[in-house]
């Protein structure tokens, strides 16, 4: 039944690739790459709906207001609504832009996040595109929404857009470094840059010796937890967030996502009170939806590569099929960015370049090295030991003398 | 194959003349960017998966936005002022270049390692070039480092030519 369950997508897709045997091999291979585009296509548009509905929602609960509650069941229509209105609404391009970049880069940005997404493996046997170079092939895209981000502030003929597409660029190139740094070291871990084969490296071989002989009801018991709990331990101990190094490079991953998603508190680029609204200020219509859209994929592709580098991928005991596990865990990190995005105040551009250069970028070094000493020391416990320690007392150090310098008590004065 | 490698071609040697001939500068920029997706193209096609990702990574990613941020601080932002792409030398380039094309032509036409082409051809593992680079090419690989570390350095000591203490600038 659970094997049902976790591999009923797989076996329709091949039961369809398998209807194709005799075709013509053009049009098998266009029936194949129709199967991997058109589930991503499906799947990840819609939790990007319900997603702007569940953030306005929680913003609304942290502010102690109702949020959008109008449109259908507690608002669970407001995604069409507003969908129907950004398609409807008049294009406008400022008279000097210019045109043909103004159009071509909020494409970009939406091809990029959606390229992101093939590498993920979502499931067990279920990846769009196993790439045996997809960490890599993840960054790679990345830099490209980069590019696109400059050029839309770039073409509008703002000094708005300009200003957030420049403040945008200098942002995620300086959280670029931490954030490749951070990835880096589960690849070193594993020996792979496929992400396929980094989520099957976060299980621990563990096996359950079955007694012959059940002497009575308390062996039996004992049996029974110490299943539970091999189970437990081969499906979540292994995730790399338990071990330091995992831990240390998961926080740094996670925080510099958040930089380069343009994200709460990192996101000078768009600041209302400052710059109106950054790279997309003269965007409207279609256009914004597209920004907007790629904003929340590339939110979701973040999430699942931390979720695969770091949090098991599809592992997870056998509850909930893999890949209900994968999903489960990306919606935790995005409820966690929406929770950040609530409480937290936006940095000064100044305290953001300190924090990436001054504790992020050494950090991510120092981790690299506590990963490949995890690497090198036989004994497990032992090395847990050292790195921990290693780690901790470097977080310390950099955060106390080095980042937080110039930190002063704060002095409040009174008019 | 040769049909995918033709569209490539043709892409890469379009953007690549489009990026030297356009006036604007920043769409000579983003001719760049489109040549050097080309180039990728070109090492996928080929399945050198690592090149091709390293390719975008390290030119579109860091190296055009290099670009894109000298432009920005160096013309005027707009990038409207065109200013023709020909100087008054441009027949000693033309003929430069007509001289180095021939000579690579000349040299590459009849050379061993071009005249075969595998039918698949052994995509050579991430691994296998770290541990080129750690132990044939470790020389060139460090002394390219410490070029850019130089590099990197002078630019910051280039930037810091501004006199301390500035009077009105908070501490």
């Amino acid at each position: 039944m659970y094997e049902f369950i976790d591999q009923f997508f797989v076996k329709i897709g091949r039961r369809i690739l398998e209807q194709t045997q005799g075709w013509d091999p053009w049009a098998a291979a266009a029936v194949s790459l129709i199967l991997t585009i058109v589930p991503i296509l499906l799947v990840f548009p819609t939790i990007f709906a319900l997603t702007t509905w569940a953030e306005r929602k929680l913003l609304g609960r942290i502010q102690n207001r109702m949020g959008p509650n109008r449109v259908g069941p507690v608002g669970l229509f407001q995604p069409v609504a507003d969908g129907i209105k950004t398609l409807t609404k008049e294009d406008i391009v400022p008279a000097r832009a210019d045109h043909f970049v103004h159009t071509l880069a909020p494409i970009l940005t939406v091809i990029a996040a959606f390229l992101a997404l093939t590498v993920l493996p979502m499931g067990r046997n279920m990846i769009p595109a196993d790439l045996h170079i997809g960490v890599l092939f993840f960054f790679a895209v990345g830099s490209i929404s980069e590019v696109a981000i400059f050029l839309a502030g770039w073409s509008s003929r703002n000094k708005y857009s300009l200003l957030g597409g420049m403040r945008a660029i200098a942002q995620m190139v300086s959280y670029e470094i931490p954030f490749v740094l951070s990835a880096l070291t589960a690849v070193m871990i594993v020996g792979s840059l496929s992400t396929v084969k980094i989520v099957e490296a976060q299980t621990l071989g563990w096996v359950v010796e079955d007694p012959v002989v059940f002497t009575g009801f308390g062996e039996r018991l004992w049996w029974f937890l110490e299943r539970v709990w091999y189970h437990f331990g081969n499906h979540v101990l292994g995730w790399h967030v338990f071990q330091p190094w995992g831990f240390f490079g998961f926080m740094i991953f996670f925080i510099a996502a958040l930089a380069e998603l343009n994200r709460s508190p990192f996101d000078i680029p768009e600041a209302e009170s400052e710059i109106v609204a950054g790279h997309h200020t003269e965007y409207s219509g279609f256009k914004f939806a597209l920004f907007f859209m790629a904003e929340y994929i590339s939110m979701m592709a973040i999430c699942g590569l931390g979720v695969t580098l770091f949090l098991g991928g599809w592992n997870g005991p056998k509850i909930l099929p893999s890949w209900g596990w994968f999903f489960l865990k990306i919606f935790v990190l995005m409820f966690v960015m929406i929770w950040v995005r609530g409480t937290f105040p936006r940095v000064r551009v100044d305290q953001l370049m300190g924090f990436a250069w001054k504790l992020l970028l050494p950090m991510s070094l120092l981790n690299i090295f506590a990963a490949g000493a995890w690497h090198h020391i036989p004994s497990r416990p032992l090395a847990w030991a050292l790195t921990a320690v290693f780690l901790g007392s470097a977080y310390q150090i950099l955060s106390v003398f080095v980042a937080g310098r110039n930190i002063q008590k704060r002095m409040y004065r009174y008019a | 194959m040769k049909f995918v490698f033709y569209i490539l071609a043709t892409w890469t040697m379009t953007s690549g003349l489009l990026a030297v001939t356009m006036r604007n500068m920043m769409h000579c920029a983003a001719a760049l960017i489109a040549f050097f997706a080309g180039i990728a193209g070109i090492f996928f096609s080929l399945h050198a998966d690592f090149l091709g990702a390293v390719q975008v990574i390290v030119y579109v990613g860091a190296i055009a936005v290099l670009i894109l941020f000298a432009i920005m601080l160096t013309r005027n932002l707009t990038g409207q002022e065109g200013v023709s792409p020909f100087s008054g030398g441009a027949a000693w380039g033309w003929a430069a270049s007509l001289a180095v094309f021939c000579a690579m032509y000349y040299s590459l036409q009849d050379h061993p390692r071009c005249a075969v082409i595998p039918e698949a051809s052994p995509s050579l593992a991430v691994d296998e070039i770290g541990r080129l680079l750690m132990t044939r090419y470790a020389v060139p690989f460090e002394v390219i480092s410490l070029l850019l570390t130089a590099a990197l350095v002078g630019a910051v000591v280039l930037a810091l030519d501004e006199p301390k203490n500035k009077p009105g600038l908070p501490k």
